[in-house]
């Protein structure tokens, strides 16, 4: 039997920023359908270890998207990263970002999905115009639907539920779950308790992680999400407490 | 201000777009990149061209460049050769030593990627399944173009120089300059990428053309295939070794372009995009650069450099100093922390000024001007930020203090070093001393003065260069008026004038 290739990998990660240690000694695997909620305060790092993870700063240890180091074209085909900050061409419109994302995927069907999800944030009505006239929220809309009409193994989302109205949040909920169910893996951070805790509801398997003095501690906060974590036996450590640093498989 | 309108959505792109339905069992990756490019290039250049056409207008323009054309013309007219050439024995020399020195050190020294990228190319390219090449190509193109531009302006003045005072015309300078440019460029980014240990073509490339630089610098000074020989040969065999260079240094950096990007490109492209974005946005709203933003972004780029995080300090003032001496106190901490390696330019350029005045081409119109480039270059590097708060209480004199004092007494320093050692070295004379320091001195000053009075950007270089030819004008006012002794005191007059007491600043 073939061994699963991960979609994501973190072996010993460490990230040093003008000599301060900000992350130290990480240790992550996702699984496939596994989703992740990356939680911390300010400044504990969690953008940073995202952007470790897709190649947006140095680091030491080793990262695996799918086998691959991040910055290789076999990896960056296998994921897509949502900054928290929309990133968007002021001289495109919406219609003409979602066939730009399709093309560099080289994904045909995803032209139509992104639409889709365009339409499910109510943004129909403004396909043809450019994103620089559009509220925050409308441009983190766009920029998510353009990320999560892809057809990919792993998505990487920075503060996703940021600038959305409550209508969008739920939806965004939705759109995650179905990509779970699909066998999609999330790596999530948010701020929001409420907003998660919904995401939670539906996705009963996930995991959370703090980021606290740069260690990541997987925690257990809800009810099923418990019951599920401390069904699966680990493999690797012999530590079931529920808050232990995160190397082991879950 | 004008404000750049942004471009309308048109209705016939969108139509066009949404007809033809690109064929994914033929898209490569080059397609994609045009397919973008061909519509924000496309228009942005529509959307200037609209600006032009509704705001400056192409009339103005026209005028503008035959305005320039004239003067231009004018200018060169003028320009005569010495009746008696100067005779510069080891011309040849200095050239190849200058030229394979100015190549070698970027081949050895570059560690930043010079191929700068949007941030939204960044995310929306660099991070998509797409080739180095076809991600890097429309930027790579703009930088050559920057640089071939670019190094046309010393190949002509460097032509200039050698008109009047040689009495040559090195025809060959105007191509080597563009070879030059690119070369430049490619070196850079040969020697950024053979950092990478997955890009090792870069690695040979950058060791063959670092060999092919020694070599052919070496060989033109005995025989005419030699890398610098057009500036003084006008021998067809002169053009070998340049063009040669040209088209090694091309293929390396194709060739490297298709190992992909080296695996820090992204994280420096999206940190030197957001300090490109910093300076854009100081210079569109007229304020000068955050330099605490800016020195955290380039701490991320070259993060051994204890930019961050400080090292050294020195005790703060007493209270009953006021905000005088805070001002001191920030403005001296700044040149003590500041490594050595960024005191060396200022420890040139005093040599350099020093120099310069001992010798009787001080006096000349290029000696003049070479002082003020001299002095242009560095000045900057003297003046402290301002106070965060324009809100303070304080007099403008006790600000310019507070600003460039420390600075000053850096260069006191650093001139009485090297006018000692010149004077027992070289017979340097007192008075050389003066000319060259006090220029410097009144530059500082008036630099700190155009910044806090104006508004200016004191670390711009056209508000630097303009602070340093102000600064040289007495000078050369008096000299060509034939009262030359008086330039000095005259230079000194207006430096003592900047620090008078004229009342609190407005914010």
């Amino acid at each position: 039997m073939t061994e699963e290739i991960l979609p994501l990998e973190i072996r010993s990660l460490e990230v040093v920023l003008s000599q301060r240690q900000i992350l130290d000694d990480i240790s992550l695997t996702l699984k496939k359908g596994d989703l992740m909620w990356l939680r911390g305060r300010n400044g504990a790092g969690k953008s940073t270890l995202m952007r470790a993870l897709v190649g947006l700063l140095t680091y030491r240890g080793e990262v695996f998207i799918k086998g691959e180091p991040p910055y290789t074209l076999k990896a960056k085909s296998k994921f897509i990263y949502v900054p928290d900050e929309a990133l968007l061409y002021d001289d495109l419109s919406l219609s003409e970002h979602a066939r730009f994302s399709s093309m560099s995927y080289f994904q045909g069907d995803a032209e139509a999905k992104i639409l889709g999800l365009l339409e499910q944030f109510q943004l129909t009505p403004y396909l043809g115009e450019y994103p620089t006239a559009h509220s925050r929220g409308m441009r983190q809309k766009l920029s998510l639907s353009l990320a999560l009409g892809l057809d990919l193994p792993l998505y990487i989302l920075d503060e996703p539920y940021n600038a959305l109205d409550v209508q969008a949040q739920e939806t965004l909920s939705e759109i995650l779950a179905a990509k779970i169910k699909s066998g999609a893996s999330i790596l999530v951070t948010a701020h929001q308790e409420g907003i998660t805790r919904s995401l939670l509801e539906r996705i009963p398997h996930a995991r959370q992680a703090d980021l606290e003095d740069g260690k990541l501690l997987e925690r257990i906060t809800s009810k099923k999400a418990g019951k599920a974590l401390l069904d699966k036996p680990s493999d690797k450590s012999p530590d079931k407490s529920p808050d232990k640093s995160l190397d082991t498989s879950l | 201000m004008t404000q750049i309108p942004n471009p309308e959505p048109s209705p016939n792109n969108f139509a066009k777009h949404d007809r033809t339905q690109p064929d994914f069992s033929k898209l490569t990756s080059s397609k994609v990149v045009a397919y973008l490019r061909s519509l924000t290039v496309g228009r942005s250049t529509r959307s200037y061209i609209k600006w032009i056409n509704d705001t400056i207008g192409w009339y103005t323009l026209f005028w503008v460049a035959l305005i320039w054309g004239g003067f231009l013309i004018s200018g060169l007219q003028i320009l005569k050769p010495l009746p008696k050439p100067l005779l510069l024995p080891k011309l040849q020399l200095y050239l190849t030593l200058i030229g394979a020195a100015f190549l070698l050190l970027r081949l050895l020294t570059t560690r930043i990627s010079p191929i700068p990228l949007r941030s939204q190319d960044v995310f929306r390219l660099g991070m998509a399944p797409l080739a180095g090449s076809d991600i890097l190509g429309w930027p790579l193109g703009l930088a050559r173009v920057k640089a071939v531009g670019i190094a046309l302006l010393p190949a002509i003045l460097w032509m200039l120089f050698c008109y009047v005072f040689l009495g040559t015309l090195p025809w060959g300078t105007l191509l080597l300059a563009p070879i030059l440019g690119w070369v430049w460029l490619e070196c850079g980014w040969l020697s950024y990428a053979s950092r990478d240990i997955h890009q090792p073509k870069a690695k040979v490339f950058s060791r063959a053309l670092t060999l092919f630089v020694l070599v052919f610098s070496v060989t033109g000074m005995f025989s005419p295939v030699g890398l610098w020989n057009v500036l003084w040969d006008q021998s067809p065999l002169a053009y070998i070794a340049p063009i040669a260079l040209l088209i090694l240094s091309h293929f390396a950096t194709r060739s490297s372009l298709h190992d992909g990007l080296p695996s820090t490109f992204l994280w420096q492209a999206r940190v030197l995009s957001q300090l490109q974005s910093t300076v854009y946005m100081s210079a569109m709203t007229r304020a000068v650069p955050n330099q605490d933003e800016m020195r955290r972004l380039k701490a991320q780029l070259e993060p051994d450099r204890q930019r961050s995080k400080p090292t050294v300090f020195l005790p703060p003032p007493p209270a009953s100093w006021g905000v005088q001496g805070a001002l001191l106190w920030r403005s001296a901490l700044m040149f003590y922390r500041r490594p050595f390696l960024e005191h060396l330019p200022i420890l040139a350029s005093c040599l350099a000024l020093l120099l310069l005045e001992n010798n009787p081409i001080a006096t000349t119109i290029f000696g003049i001007s070479l002082q003020a480039v001299i002095i242009g270059l560095i000045v900057s590097r003297l003046v402290a930020p301002a106070p965060l708060s324009p809100l303070l209480p304080i007099l403008s004199s006790e600000l310019t203090i507070g600003r460039v004092l420390p600075g000053l007494i850096l260069l006191g320093i650093f001139f009485v070093a090297l006018g000692a050692l010149l004077t027992l070295t070289i017979g340097l004379e007192p008075l050389a001393f003066v000319k060259a320091a006090l220029p410097m001195l009144c530059a500082v000053v008036f630099l700190e003065k155009m910044a806090s009075w104006g508004k200016t950007n004191p670390y711009a270089r056209e508000v630097a260069l303009g602070a340093a030819v102000v600064a040289i004008l007495p000078d050369v006012i008096a000299h060509y008026s034939g009262y030359g002794q008086w330039g000095l005191i005259v230079e000194a007059a207006v430096a003592l004038m900047m620090f008078l007491p004229t009342g609190i600043r407005e914010p």
